[in-house]
């Protein structure tokens, strides 16, 4: 990314900044090699649900029965609450308005948390029905990809706080570190997009 | 507030919205006989992917990037589909 510290063009308008600090994506980022690769990874791991999913199509319709679609639901719209609210942040800060950003900052680390919660909930109920890792394929695959994602979740989280840190500090401010952690958290987000339509809605 | 809705950030995290109460809506519809069906499953896979477009245009700001990753993400995109219905078909 080609961003530099917003503090550095305030004699620009918002509309200005907006524009300059735009990333930029540089091919050596590391941030975004690492958010292609696991776009790739987690894609060719939603081709092998799939293959599964076609080999043992009755007992994956009949284990999906175990799932609370409600759930499934709840936890997508509050991720994509979350990108919202992040988004904003990012242009918040864009334009040197710290404090706001600040405040946006913490709403998506909110919308995060109620994730997590809502994530075990699930969970807590499904494994209390007697819907366990081992139950058959589908399970596996379920806990594993939830599992996978929800620990990206957590990391999220810990960037998004390091963020938060970072734009109440004056000294830290760097909207280059703030575009990582957001490009981030919003591939957890999309990432979600597409387990929630093959684990919840295929049929 | 006024940043939740500059730009088109606000549109297009409605748009996300109703599309993810559409495919839950195809899903649903089914949901009492849970009978197999490739047409739903295509559908809401290809509308998951589509809003995976949009996330990475719009929030992770794909668009104004390196030509790299606008092909590799655009790669993703029409490549995962077609690669889920055949493993879902073969």
């Amino acid at each position: 990314m080609a961003s530099t510290n917003a503090d550095s063009s305030l004699d620009l308008t918002p509309a200005e900044i907006d524009k300059a600090q735009r990333h930029d994506a540089n091919p050596l980022d590391g941030i975004w090699i690492f958010i292609v690769g696991d776009l790739f990874i987690f894609g060719s791991y939603f081709v092998t649900y799939a293959l599964w999913r076609n080999w043992q199509h009755d007992v994956f319709l009949s284990a999906q029965r175990n799932l609370n679609l409600g759930f499934g639901l709840f936890n997508t719209m509050v991720l994509l609450v979350s990108s919202w609210f992040l988004a904003a942040a990012l242009k918040a800060m864009r334009a040197a308005d710290w404090d706001t950003s600040g405040r946006w900052t913490l709403a998506t680390m909110a919308c995060g948390l109620v994730f997590v919660v809502s994530k075990i909930s699930e969970w807590t109920v499904e494994v209390g029905h007697g819907f366990v890792f081992t139950s058959n394929m589908f399970s596996q695959f379920y806990f594993w990809t939830t599992g996978v994602h929800l620990l990206h979740v957590l990391f999220g989280l810990l960037a998004l706080f390091r963020l938060y840190l970072e734009v109440k500090d004056p000294t830290c401010r760097n909207v280059a570190t703030a575009e990582s952690a957001a490009a981030f958290w919003h591939m957890v987000d999309l990432l979600w997009l597409v387990i929630f339509a093959l684990m919840y809605l295929t049929r | 507030m006024q940043y939740l809705f500059k730009g088109r950030i606000a549109p297009v995290w409605l748009g996300l919205t109703i599309v993810t109460l559409l495919s839950w809506l195809i899903s649903s519809g089914q949901d009492n006989v849970m009978k197999p069906d490739l047409t739903v499953s295509m559908a809401v896979v290809v509308i998951a992917v589509i809003k995976a477009r949009f996330v990475l245009r719009e929030f992770m700001e794909v668009g104004h990037a390196s030509r790299w990753l606008r092909v590799l993400s655009d790669v993703w995109v029409v490549g995962l589909p077609p690669a889920i219905l055949v493993a879902l078909s073969v």
